[in-house]
């Protein structure tokens, strides 16, 4: 009878277990371990993190460091690249270097135009001066040479 | 220097200083190579050193013509020292505004009180002093101008020599810019020179005319004065 019993509890159990939903499956399965049947029942397995799937970019990557790696002449090429792009920098910096000398240049233009109109200001003003005093100085002794000869002859 | 002779030099010299103007202008902006320090300004430097010459030629002409004047009591040397010092104040007045406008493009400043440029200032407002008191001192300042004028002229040395004691100024004599520049600007700054100096020439004369003409008015100012057309 007792055979009888264990062997029951041996099917009906697990089968209850069984139609029991997954969250309430332990629990139930642990309330029958706990309730003195003696052999402990087994857990049932962890579920396992699935694996990210492979990155195509890093992929990638590791082909084309693999295929760098293994060219001899591609360090070669890099160190070319990097100084012709250096060398267009600095051309570029030189123009810009020399227009702004253009433009200095420039900027002395202004003064050197400033200075040959002062020279020829300063000697147009003296020119000025001398040909308006010359004009004077001639109307002067015309006319005091005439009054003098008018008075000479009166004098007569 | 009879009348004949002035009435032909004053055209002949500005003739001359017309022609070279041109040629030296051109030679200046076209042959005269850019300089690499100062680039474009540097070509002040053209006519502010041939006035700059030019000046202490006048200076010097004006004390010879005082001393004269001094010594002998003739007027052919007054006349000569009045009319240089007339045109030494024009050359200088060039000399002072185009050195400070160089100043300011070169070294960006107008003016510094460094010792070559106060000793030009220094001879120019003598130069001035000298023209005000013939203007407004009358005939008899005549001698006191003319000591005035010997005293511009001594200070002639000490500013062509101050250069080298400059604090900024570029140097002169056998290590100055001139002496020591290309052979390019070297020609073009000796034409610029030459050019100066037939203008400086038909300045001298036609003031000096001008001088003599102040003269005869004064001496038929008083003819007329003593025959009585003049009250």
């Amino acid at each position: 009878m007792t055979k009888s019993l264990v062997i029951l509890a041996c099917v009906v159990v697990p089968a209850l277990a069984f139609a029991q939903p997954s969250g309430s499956g332990s629990a139930g399965s642990g309330s029958s371990a706990g309730s003195g049947s003696g052999a402990p029942a087994p857990s049932p397995p962890a579920p396992e993190t699935p694996a990210p799937p492979p990155d195509p970019a890093t992929a990638a990557r590791k082909a084309c460091t693999d295929a760098m790696n293994a060219d001899p002449t591609f360090e070669k090429m890099v160190v070319e690249t990097a100084d012709r792009r250096a060398a267009e920098l600095r051309l570029q910096a030189d123009q810009e270097q020399h227009q702004k000398a253009a433009a200095a240049i420039a900027k002395n233009e202004k003064h050197v135009i400033l200075a040959y109109a002062a020279m020829w200001i300063i000697a147009a003003a003296f020119l000025f001066f001398l040909w308006r005093r010359q004009q004077v100085l001639r109307t002067e002794i015309a006319q005091l040479k005439s009054d003098l000869d008018t008075a000479t002859k009166d004098g007569k | 220097m009879s009348q004949a002779k002035n009435s032909y030099l004053v055209p002949a010299f500005a003739t001359l200083s017309a022609i070279g103007f041109g040629v030296t202008t051109w030679l200046i902006y076209e042959y005269a190579p850019l300089d690499r320090v100062l680039f474009f300004n540097q070509k002040i430097f053209y006519f502010h050193v041939a006035h700059a010459f030019l000046l202490f030629a006048a200076v010097a002409v004006c004390g010879v013509g005082s001393i004269g004047f001094l010594k002998t009591r003739k007027h052919k040397w007054d006349d000569l020292a009045l009319a240089s010092a007339e045109v030494a104040v024009a050359f200088g007045a060039v000399v002072l505004v185009t050195g400070s406008i160089w100043g300011k493009a070169a070294w960006d400043i107008w003016w510094s009180w460094e010792k070559r440029l106060t000793m030009s200032l220094l001879l120019w407002l003598t130069l001035v002093a000298y023209v005000l008191v013939r203007r407004f001192a009358g005939a008899s300042a005549d001698r006191l101008a003319a000591m005035l004028a010997v005293f511009g002229t001594v200070g002639v040395p000490f500013v062509y020599f101050m250069v080298d004691r400059s604090d900024r100024h570029p140097q002169s004599g056998a290590k100055g810019v001139v002496a020591t520049s290309q052979g390019e600007i070297k020609i073009v700054m000796w034409l610029c020179v030459a050019t100066f100096l037939c203008w400086f020439l038909t300045l001298l004369i036609a003031r000096i005319q001008s001088v003599r003409a102040e003269r005869e008015v004064r001496e038929l100012r008083e003819r007329a004065l003593d025959t009585g057309v003049l009250q």
